[in-house]
């Protein structure tokens, strides 16, 4: 498609260990439309932060080997020389963090850090990027902004420093924003308040959103789509819609169902059993297999294809038309 | 209704926090309430559900309730007897009693003990059974919390979070208690294996008649173990009820707030236009009158002044808030 601003195809991440290379990322394949927002879902180890940093390149360049194509408005980012890729990370691709604090510098008041890409990048006077950090801060809705740019991260609190994060990122007015488990260290109302904050930037400015997150009710209020991780690869992805009310993978539909508010109160939850399998020690087949109740010989054999099952979805499993055949989940 | 297992009646924490001037001799050491004016009971065989932000409390409460913190006020009742004045060795045999299980899986192991030694530690400092039968009896607790006997070997850096977690609650039942405490205990686990853990608690709490104080920031969780919900904020409990009064018409508009910001798995959903302002403030620096008022959408002049009200029963809910007044104060 013509339309979409990124468009990953095949992305794999290798890491050489000194057990051996352990493939973290594996043909990881999405795309992404001007504006919308996506979910990237997965357990620990399933490779959602492992995709998403190399994606923005982040990764260290030695004893990773990564491949594939990521298409960012027809540029490959896999591919660019260092030089292009720092223009294009400080201006249209950012990305922010689960924990504020540990990615902001500590002894530089949040003001000059805001103003930096800007002064960087856009080639501002100190006085032009000091205004737009305000403006900035202002946008993210701290109050007071002018005031505050002189203050150090500590003197924030927690949701605070996020805001501030947030500024920094769209200081360049990004097309892109990859945030990763963006409110998982914050309280539920703040959580709230930062999950509207971004959804309101994305109806302002037409900013696409990665929205890494654990939390199957926060992707459920703010994405437009959804792509669900395990064991290195993408097992399904479609419309939020779709694929939370009726998944074709049997991994998104356990997940589902295993969540407090999905059983009936005082009746046991359905479970997964056994645990997500690390990067380094994957089964063999479709990685799911080991846990699945829909497990033929077939999955322990062969990894199924990411394909597409219905109205544009795509699922890789075997014995996805039997799960498309049934009209929900049904605890 | 029978008294209950565990009872706190106006119970206060309070810190010392040494800041620079006091140490130099200008000005004196913060004090921070911590806990405040709370009362709570866990009936036997309940579970009670305490949530809130972080900072509001909940874990201090937690361990002050099993003296692990020792509260600077109030009355504190187990099975009809006064924790407070309990004696070290009336302490230790009380620990028999009542058990911890804390949120870090890892961090609350000895990194260098076994599962197994960790295990048996319990029973022989607790000299539950013979050493002879110690053995027995361990491998007896791990399969009732799902523990394959294989893993009796292995030290908590190769286990899994939900593993260590399930030694860290095989370790409180050991003594075979009366009452656990589990603070935030599925926080730190992957999705699929929360369900896991919560699982084991119902099953836990069903079959041994356990009491549970589930410490918990997590509502639609609460909601699903728990008959009973504590809310806490700053130190207080604003609204103490059964967990679907609760959740059905919450009357203390920090409770509103909070499950209106829960997150829902509702395809069709969407955030919540307008939500609570804010964040809880520092306990160091509590907003005098309701601590709640700065934050709060139906913040009245009296909010401001008065401190909190004695807690209102309204229905079957008890809720603290200038919103309920007392009889006698309408």
């Amino acid at each position: 498609m013509t339309t979409s601003l990124l468009e990953v195809r095949d992305l794999c991440v290798t890491f050489d260990t000194s057990r051996g290379p352990v493939r973290a990322v594996r043909a990881v394949a999405f795309s992404l439309a001007p504006a919308e927002v996506m979910g990237l879902v997965g357990e620990s180890g399933s490779g959602k932060s492992v995709s998403c940093r190399a994606l923005m390149r982040l990764l260290p360049p030695r004893g990773v080997r990564m491949s594939g194509v990521a298409l960012f408005q027809g540029r490959d980012i896999l591919a660019l020389p260092e030089e292009e890729l720092r223009d294009l990370r400080g201006t249209e691709l950012a990305m922010i963090f689960q924990n504020p604090s540990s990615h902001l510098n500590p002894v530089m008041p949040v003001g000059d850090q805001i103003a930096e890409p800007v002064l960087v990048h856009e080639g501002a006077s100190r006085r032009q990027a000091r205004a737009r950090a305000a403006e900035l801060l202002r946008q993210v809705g701290i109050p007071d902004p002018d005031s505050q740019l002189d203050r150090y991260p500590h003197q924030f609190s927690g949701g605070m420093r996020q805001r501030v994060m947030i500024a920094a990122a769209l200081a360049c007015r990004p097309k892109l924003l990859i945030a990763d488990e963006p409110t998982t260290a914050l309280d539920v109302t703040v959580q709230a308040q930062i999950l509207r904050l971004l959804l309101e930037l994305r109806d302002r400015s037409g900013l696409a959103i990665v929205l890494i997150s654990h939390n199957l009710g926060v992707i459920a209020q703010t994405c437009d789509s959804v792509s669900v991780m395990y064991g290195g690869r993408v097992v399904e992805r479609g419309s939020k819609r779709d694929v939370l009310s009726r998944p074709h993978h049997p991994y998104t539909e356990a997940l589902i169902r295993s969540q407090p508010e999905s059983a009936p109160l005082g009746a046991p939850l359905p479970t997964i059993e056994g645990q997500p399998p690390a990067p380094s020690e994957l089964p063999t087949g479709c990685a799911f297999h080991p846990r699945c109740p829909y497990a033929q010989p077939v999955c322990v054999e062969e990894a199924p294809p990411l394909e597409e099952t219905q109205d544009g979805r795509r699922s890789a499993c075997w014995r996805w038309p039997e799960l498309a055949a049934r009209s929900g989940v049904t605890p | 209704m029978s008294e209950p297992l565990l009872l706190a009646e106006s119970l206060s924490v309070r810190f010392r926090r040494t800041t620079l001037a006091s140490l130099i001799g200008r000005g004196r050491p913060d004090n921070v309430q911590a806990v405040a004016d709370v009362h709570l009971a866990v009936g036997r065989g309940q579970s009670v559900g305490l949530v809130g932000e972080s900072g509001c409390g909940k874990t201090t409460l937690g361990r002050a309730l099993l003296r692990l913190i020792e509260p600077s006020a109030g009355r504190l009742m187990f099975d009809g007897r006064d924790l407070i004045t309990l004696s070290e060795s009336d302490l230790f045999a009380f620990r028999r009693r009542a058990q911890m299980v804390f949120q870090d899986p890892y961090g609350s192991l000895n990194p260098r003990l076994t599962v197994e030694e960790t295990l048996s530690e319990v029973f022989s400092v607790h000299r539950l059974c013979p050493v002879s039968k110690i053995r027995e009896r361990v491998r007896e607790l791990m399969q009732r919390v799902g523990l394959s006997p294989d893993l009796s070997t292995r030290r908590p850096y190769s286990l899994s979070g939900g593993q260590c977690q399930r030694v860290g609650i095989a370790r409180a039942l050991a003594v075979g208690p009366e009452l656990i405490i589990a603070d935030e205990p599925v926080s730190a686990l992957d999705v699929s294996i929360q369900a896991q853990i919560l699982n084991l608690f119902e099953t836990l709490q069903h079959d041994m008649r356990l009491s549970l104080l589930f410490i918990s920031h997590d509502l639609g969780v609460v909601r699903h173990l728990c008959r009973m919900v504590a809310v806490m904020y700053l130190g207080r409990i604003v609204e103490f009820g059964p967990t679907e009064a609760v959740f059905e018409s919450p009357r203390h508009p920090y409770t509103q707030a909070l499950i209106a910001a829960m997150p829902r798995l509702d395809v069709e959903g969407s955030l919540p236009r307008r939500g609570l302002a804010g964040e809880p403030p520092s306990p160091v620096a509590v907003p005098p009158g309701c601590p709640f008022h700065p934050r709060c959408p139906e913040a009245m002049p009296v909010c401001r002044n008065d401190p909190v009200p004695e807690e209102r029963v309204e229905g079957r809910v008890k809720v603290r808030c200038h919103l309920y007044p007392l009889p006698m104060h309408a």
